[in-house]
């Protein structure tokens, strides 16, 4: 199977975060608006895995040579290893967890927009101005 | 990967450690005296959950503090490749440390009549505390991305906290869905960034930054993380949710995000940044000469004729941030030391300033009617004397008086400028300064002058709260007489 | 991903085309030997049964919303633990109390949402007289529904 570049796979999670950016500025429901934010939040996390999946066969020297120019600073106990990096899936970990927590507080309040508010609609709830 | 803890490590993050335990450990008091109803051991008025949840947020954020120079000792030092402990770190932490102690018991004194909040402001704001120190220590994207989310999820709750108002809702909301948005720039950003360089920790990309001009996807990359950094700060043309959400926000919470959240994330910036030779990086020049210029310009104008007390600070801070700014550009490969010194100091001077204007619209609010409009505040030197003087005084800080803190902070800025040749953006604060006077008066008279409108009800003021600001006043006059301890401070910072 | 790389693409494509082919099969044939008719509740869900009443878009309770909640927050957190379980005797004891720790801070969260009574269902909470009155415990969830 030929695989695929890295410039496509950036492509294809910028094309997505534009979408999502769209459907945040467009939408005036909350809830499409937070599903458009995840797709924001996915299209990152899958950038992060086109990048993690360009640099997984890299030792991670990097961070030792980082480390080296850096006398100020021991590095803990690290040993050197040959352990491919896994930096970007390890990211797409963090995204999906905050987004769900995100999401989570998003829906709480989109609990008390229907309770006090008695609307979904965004518009409905900006009242403050000047 | 193995990696085996150290005592020096461990002693190291204690502050950090103290802080995300306090969390846990209120969690689950808070849980457990819900039902136990000690409310007979407690004066009346006040619920057993706020107050044990005040008194443990308290201890678990001054013992954080206390921690630090034992953390100092073990410094520099590196935890893991994601977290660097620090002279420059320790003394950020302690910044934000004692604003957390300020902004706790300002909550404590708003939220004590109110029975239906549970003590879980005090659990949000100590998660909020360690995201903003995790944020201060980090030299790793993830770190730096996981403080970033751990202050901002908060923050969305901490905003919409006060449940009876609808303000608060639409504040709550409307953080929450900008925030999400601008950390999914960030997210992006870091992504690109790491595609082209394959490398996430900190330290070794402003390396990269400094040798050589970068391909376009770095840059990209790096003005997408911009976006992210930018909304967290309110700077212009990220600023557009200030307002909303200070007003909106309960007054302690809107201190918090005022204070806080933006210190975390520019003293991260700042300790990226500022060795980084901007010769070499001509877009991220520009945009952040251009960020800085129209931050100072926006905020004051749009503050001039501001008629609501909350918005005014809300556009004052975006100008102030926009002061913040200078230190940055300022640094180059030669001013590192100063700017440093610059940015400590202005922030010390907008941290106390800031918490004790919000300190003091919050004791004259309460979750059922925030003090925010001029009129609140007309004639206030004859309601609450002490209140008026001590608002007059911060707001003279904030417009840089001398014999005040703040004058000492912008005096700072504008050396460091000065020293770095930056003729347009000092000549922009000058003018901006003069602008800043104007509403800053405007307000400070206002206290002063008889009100003939109906005055608004009188409100008792706590004891936590007042303590608050006698020792954020002391300060502004101690410091702005006597600056040396601080500038002292600074020197050594710089030198860990 | 040598085990993908290697790996021939054309069974996949088969199993593909048999779907497409036994799904049009399926139609095409009900469609050529079943009959036909047009009467007064052919178009009606539940031909056979009870005549349908009001909008299905009913409005939902609330407390699902709560359950969604959870259910996001704890299930994403599994994806830490299977993470630990390819590497955990790499890491060591270090490893073990980091995730001792992180499983810890789950159970806390968990035994808060259960003492708030965020976990309670029905009515069951209202007579016991503990309404959770946290912004994280879902309060609201009691006059959410309408």
């Amino acid at each position: 199977m030929a695989s695929i570049s890295v410039e496509s796979g950036l492509i294809l999670s910028a094309v997505l975060f534009g979408l999502g950016l769209i459907g945040v500025l467009a939408r005036r429901n909350i809830l499409f608006i937070l599903l458009s934010i995840e797709i924001m939040l996915n299209a990152a996390g899958l950038a992060f895995v086109v990048a993690g999946s360009a640099w997984q066969d890299e030792s991670p020297t990097v961070a030792a040579s980082a480390a080296a120019t850096e006398p100020t600073t021991s590095v803990g106990g690290y040993k050197e290893s040959t352990v491919p990096q896994a930096d970007g899936q390890v990211m797409f970990f963090f995204v999906l967890t905050m987004a769900a927590a995100e999401v989570s507080v998003g829906l709480a309040l989109v609990l008390r927009m229907h309770s006090q508010a008695g609307s979904l609609d965004a518009d409905a709830l900006s009242r403050m101005r000047g | 990967m193995s990696w085996n803890w150290t005592m020096a490590d461990a002693q190291a993050l204690l502050p950090l450690m103290v802080v995300s335990a306090a969390a846990v450990v209120v969690l689950l008091v808070l849980a457990c005296c819900r039902r136990a109803g000690v409310a007979g051991i407690l004066p009346a008025g006040e619920t057993p959950a706020t107050r044990i949840g005040a008194v443990l947020t308290v201890i678990a954020l001054a013992a954080a503090l206390a921690l630090l120079p034992v953390a100092g000792a073990a410094a520099p030092r590196s935890v893991t490749f994601l977290v660097i402990v620090d002279g420059y770190g320790l003394f950020f932490a302690g910044l934000l440390l004692s604003a957390c102690i300020a902004v706790a018991l300002l909550g404590h004194s708003y939220f004590r009549q109110e029975t239906s909040a549970g003590g879980e402001f005090y659990v949000l704001l100590l998660l909020a505390a360690a995201g903003a120190m995790t944020l201060v220590f980090s030299r790793h994207f993830a770190s730096f991305f996981l403080g970033l989310e751990i202050l901002s999820v908060s923050l969305y709750a901490l905003a919409a906290y006060n449940r009876a108002s609808l303000a608060g809702l639409e504040a709550g909301v409307k953080y929450l869905v900008l925030a999400a948005s601008s950390a999914s720039f960030l997210l992006l950003g870091m992504a690109f960034v790491y595609a082209k360089t394959g490398t996430m920790d900190l330290g070794r990309l402003a390396q990269l930054l400094n040798a050589a001009p970068q391909p376009a996807l770095v840059t990209v990359g790096l003005l997408l993380i911009m976006v992210g950094v930018g909304f967290k700060l309110a700077l212009v043309p990220f600023h557009l949710w200030t307002a909303d959400v200070y007003q909106g926000a309960p007054a302690a919470v809107t201190a918090f995000i005022a204070t806080v959240s933006k210190g975390a994330m520019f003293a991260l910036l700042m300790r990226y940044l500022v060795g980084v030779n901007f010769t070499l990086q001509y877009p991220l020049l520009a945009v952040l000469t251009a960020v800085a210029v129209g931050s100072m310009f926006v905020g004051n104008l749009l503050a001039l004729r501001q008629e609501n007390v909350k918005r005014l600070l809300a556009y004052s801070s975006i100008a102030q941030l926009g002061y913040l700014l200078v230190t940055l550009l300022a640094a180059g490969p030669g001013g590192r030391e100063l700017a440093i010194r610059a940015a400590g100091g202005f922030l010390a001077a907008y941290f106390i300033a800031t918490l004790g204007a919000f300190g003091v619209v919050s004791l004259l609010s309460s979750p059922q009617r925030e003090a925010e409009s001029f009129d609140d505040y007309r004639g206030l030197a004859w309601r609450h004397p002490v209140l008026a003087g001590v608002l007059a005084a911060m707001l003279l800080s904030l417009a840089g008086i001398p014999l005040t803190v703040g004058f000492i902070g912008k005096f700072y800025v504008l050396a460091a400028g000065v020293n770095a040749n930056l003729a347009a953006l000092v000549a922009a604060m000058v003018i901006n300064s003069g602008i800043g006077l104007y509403y800053y008066l405007r307000l400070a008279i206002a206290l002063f002058t008889p009100s003939r409108a109906e005055p608004p009800p009188r409100v008792a003021i706590h004891p936590a709260g007042a303590a608050v600001l006698a020792v954020l006043t002391v300060l502004l006059v101690a410091v702005g007489v006597y600056p040396q301890p601080l500038l002292r401070l600074l020197a050594a910072v710089v030198a860990l | 991903m040598p085990l993908i790389a290697t790996m021939p693409l054309w069974p996949l494509v088969a199993y593909f085309g048999v779907v497409v082919v036994m799904v049009a099969g399926i139609l095409a044939l009900s469609w050529v030997l079943g009959q036909r008719r047009r009467d007064r509740q052919t178009g009606q869900p539940y031909e056979s049964g009870m005549v349908s009443t009001g909008s299905a878009r009913g409005p939902l309770s609330a407390e699902f919303y709560l359950i969604a909640m959870f259910f996001v927050i704890f299930d994403l957190e599994a994806v830490f633990l299977f993470a630990y379980a390819i590497a955990y005797d790499r890491l060591g004891w270090a490893g073990y109390v980091e995730m001792l720790i992180f499983v810890g801070v789950l159970a806390a969260a968990l035994g808060y949402l259960w003492k708030v009574g965020a976990l309670d269902w029905g009515t069951s909470r209202y007579g016991k007289g503990r309404l959770p009155t946290s912004a994280a415990g879902g309060g609201d969830s009691t006059r959410g529904k309408s």
